[in-house]
């Protein structure tokens, strides 16, 4: 077998998988640096796995699905955000939480519902699909994943705007962001809504997009991988989908080095994302570009 | 208000030293974690009115999962009857219920510990997997007299849960990597760590003694008998020995946390790093001990779930006791004696979920009901304080 089609396999294998984790992460990304340690991201992608599905075979639309899907994910983090950023309930118990409560009520409403998913081909991108090696696994996908670069520029853009400033601002001092008048919470609850909405479809993408079905907790602790993967990266956006690209390839490879005729063990290549993050945190420490206040609850003087 | 002042946050300044590499000072998530702690603990109003919206609440997450069932068309009243059927109908559903509730309990009274230490461990559901790991190399692997079994299984649970802990306390101490995002992490590589050990070549995997068709699947031989948990007879209920070692354990912790000196200083440590550092308790060493004590519990847990409870150890064969017993620990808000009615109520909805699907309901309804719990109990310190505001302000009116 030559090498090229050897990385052929690995990417075909890979492209797939680290789709969601890209989606999900560009959303924890920009929860994390407006300061919340989001850990409902898990239960987001599950409902706007279980909900995207729902919605697509009701109307037999892929693109309703990813409404519907999007919509429900962005109703948990509307939860997590008021019950943390408004109540000032702490923010990992309603994240671990809200993933128990998503994990049980979508398995519960899975047994009470058929689903029937409509097919999505992969939509061909003319002369890139044809370029060797990469043409195929890049674009040659459905059409949901060409929204990864749209997502990744609308954050590069944000970032530079008076809005993006201050979610970084509300990440990092709280404190003196209240001061010069931004409602560091609101702030907050806006960023944790756009992590529902990347995770959502990052979720809708699993179910309706991939496996053109949903099982019980399929999502399978991709979120943890997500929030791994915003720690590897630096709380950097090219380190974060750069994590997100590593942690895809390392799954997929758990798929095509059989294929191959390479034999790693499957658990150690599982294991990879969480062995990197605590080394990068292990290594690097302060070094990485942790938000300031990171989980820390803001509480406005009245 | 004595709460703003602990749920606030107020970073910087003199009276909270900038120490970037414990992340004990102002800043991080775990002293963000840690401030939580103080809050829980100082934002108590009157017994009575605490007990009241305890109850109220725990009611509201039981009636909204008994909503979603009416809503998916199975009826409330036969939900209920049958939750308590399983529950607490007859002596052996009694015996089901305490099976369920013991491990729970071991890992949220540990999780007590540690949390009222300032350390926000979140990494039980590993440390629950390491304490089976090590109680299932005991009785797979060791050959020891059937009466040292049991005893052995624990002692390897204990320090399998306690060293696999001790490795975020270490990366928190001597790293300043927040104990929060660690103990999380390690949770995964545990995961990943027992599939490993039971599947294909791994040590602890069922061979299936040359059986036709067995040794296929990824699980673990059956625990031999001489090492099963049994029970004693107690008012005509079969308790489960799990059981009785858990409560034990949960009421000696709590006389430990009251009464003792270290108790004393671990809560002191958990309310103000800043108190405790002047009063001489290093945070390194207090908090290492109180992180590793709940990573033991946790893995008596693993052991109590595997010796006495699944028998068997295949992919979530403790079904998120790990998970389920932290928020245990977290809707009890940090109470002991708290912590054991919920692991009861926590374990009496297992126990009756298990006859729902008689009934035709999705065992995932139990599910959804503990998580709806959990989030609603987190509120009545919100609806306390709220309370509070609203008899003030009518004060100041009337004057």
């Amino acid at each position: 077998m030559s090498i090229g089609l050897d990385a052929q396999t690995i990417l075909a294998a890979s492209v797939p998988l680290t789709v969601p984790l890209v989606f999900a992460g560009l959303g924890e990304y920009v929860a994390q640096r407006a300061g919340t340690f989001n850990l409902s991201v898990e239960g987001m992608m599950l409902s706007g796995a279980f909900f995207g599905a729902w919605g697509a075979s009701a109307s037999g639309s892929p693109l309703i699905g990813l409404l519907t899907g999007a919509a429900a994910a962005m109703v948990v983090a509307l939860v997590h955000g008021n019950l943390s950023h408004r109540l000032q309930l702490n923010t990992y118990v309603v994240g671990l939480s809200l993933n128990v409560l998503v994990l049980g009520l979508t398995s519960y409403l899975l047994t009470s519902t058929t689903l029937t998913l409509p097919n999505v081909s992969g939509t061909r991108i003319p002369l890139l699909a044809d370029i060797p090696v990469i043409g195929e696994p890049f674009f040659d996908q459905p059409w949901v994943v060409y929204l990864v670069p749209v997502v990744v520029f609308v954050i590069w853009w944000v970032r530079r705007t008076r809005v993006g400033l201050e979610l970084r601002a509300c990440g990092d001092e709280p404190i003196g962001s209240d001061l010069t008048g931004i409602n560091v919470n609101a702030r907050r609850r806006q960023a944790l809504l756009w992590c529902g909405l990347c995770a959502g479809v990052g979720g809708v993408y699993l179910s309706v997009f991939q496996a053109s079905s949903f099982t019980s907790g399929m999502t399978a602790g991709r979120g943890y991988i997500v929030i791994a993967a915003v720690i590897f990266g630096g709380w950097m956006l090219r380190g974060t989908i750069g994590a997100c690209a590593v942690f895809g390839v390392a799954q997929g490879l758990q798929l095509a080095l059989p294929a191959i005729g390479v034999s790693i063990s499957p658990q150690l290549l599982a294991a990879l994302p969480y062995l990197l993050a605590i080394v990068s945190l292990m290594v690097l420490g302060n070094r990485l570009h942790r938000p300031l206040a990171l989980g820390q609850p803001f509480a406005p003087s009245r | 208000m004595t709460d703003t002042k602990f749920s606030s946050a107020p970073s910087s300044g003199a009276d909270a030293p900038q120490r970037p590499r414990s992340g004990a000072g102002g800043r991080g998530l775990d002293a963000a974690a840690g401030r939580w702690v103080g809050a829980v603990r100082t934002n108590s109003g009157p017994a009575a009115e605490q007990i009241v919206m305890f109850v109220l609440f725990l009611a509201f997450g039981i009636v909204a999962g008994l909503v979603l069932g009416a809503l998916t068309g199975h009826s409330p009243g036969v939900i209920w009857s049958t939750l308590v059927q399983g529950s607490v109908g007859d002596a052996t559903s009694i015996a089901f219920t305490l099976t369920a509730a013991a491990p729970l309990l071991l890992v949220a009274a540990g999780t007590v510990i540690c949390m009222r230490a300032g350390q926000f461990n979140i990494g039980q559901e590993g440390q629950v997997t390491l304490g089976a790991i090590g109680a299932g190399f005991v009785v797979f692997k060791v050959d020891a007299a059937p009466s040292l079994l049991i005893p052995l299984a624990f002692a390897a649970a204990l320090a399998a849960g306690a060293l696999w802990a001790a490795l975020a306390a270490l990366l928190k101490f001597s790293r300043g990597v927040d104990i929060v995002v660690t103990s999380l992490l390690l949770v995964f590589l545990a995961e990943q760590l027992l599939v490993a050990l039971i599947s294909g070549d791994g040590p602890l995997h069922d061979s299936g003694d040359g059986v036709l068709g067995a040794g296929t699947a990824s699980q673990s031989p059956p625990v031999p008998d001489a090492a099963i948990l049994g029970s004693m007879g107690m008012f005509g209920v079969e308790v489960p020995v799990g059981f009785v070692i858990a409560v034990v354990v949960a009421v000696l912790l709590a006389w430990f946390l009251r009464s003792s000196l270290s108790g004393y200083r671990l809560r002191i440590l958990g309310q103000s790093p800043a108190v405790a550092r002047t009063l001489g308790v290093r945070e390194s060493r207090l908090g290492t001990w109180a992180v590793m004590a709940s990573g033991a519990l946790a893995g008596a847990a693993g052991a109590v779930v595997l010796l006495g409870q699944s028998f068997q150890i295949h992919g979530n064969f403790a079904s998120s006791v790990g998970w389920n017993g932290l928020l245990v620990a977290l809707a009890a808000r940090l109470n002991i004696g708290v912590s054991i009615l919920l692991a009861l109520v926590f374990g009496a909805m297992t126990a009756g979920g298990g006859l729902l699907g008689g009934q035709g309901v999705p065992t995932d309804l139990v599910n959804v009901m503990t998580a709806a719990v959990v989030v609603s109990l987190l509120c009545p310190p919100v609806a306390l304080a709220a309370l509070r505001r609203r008899r003030q302000s009518r004060k100041v009116e009337a004057e």
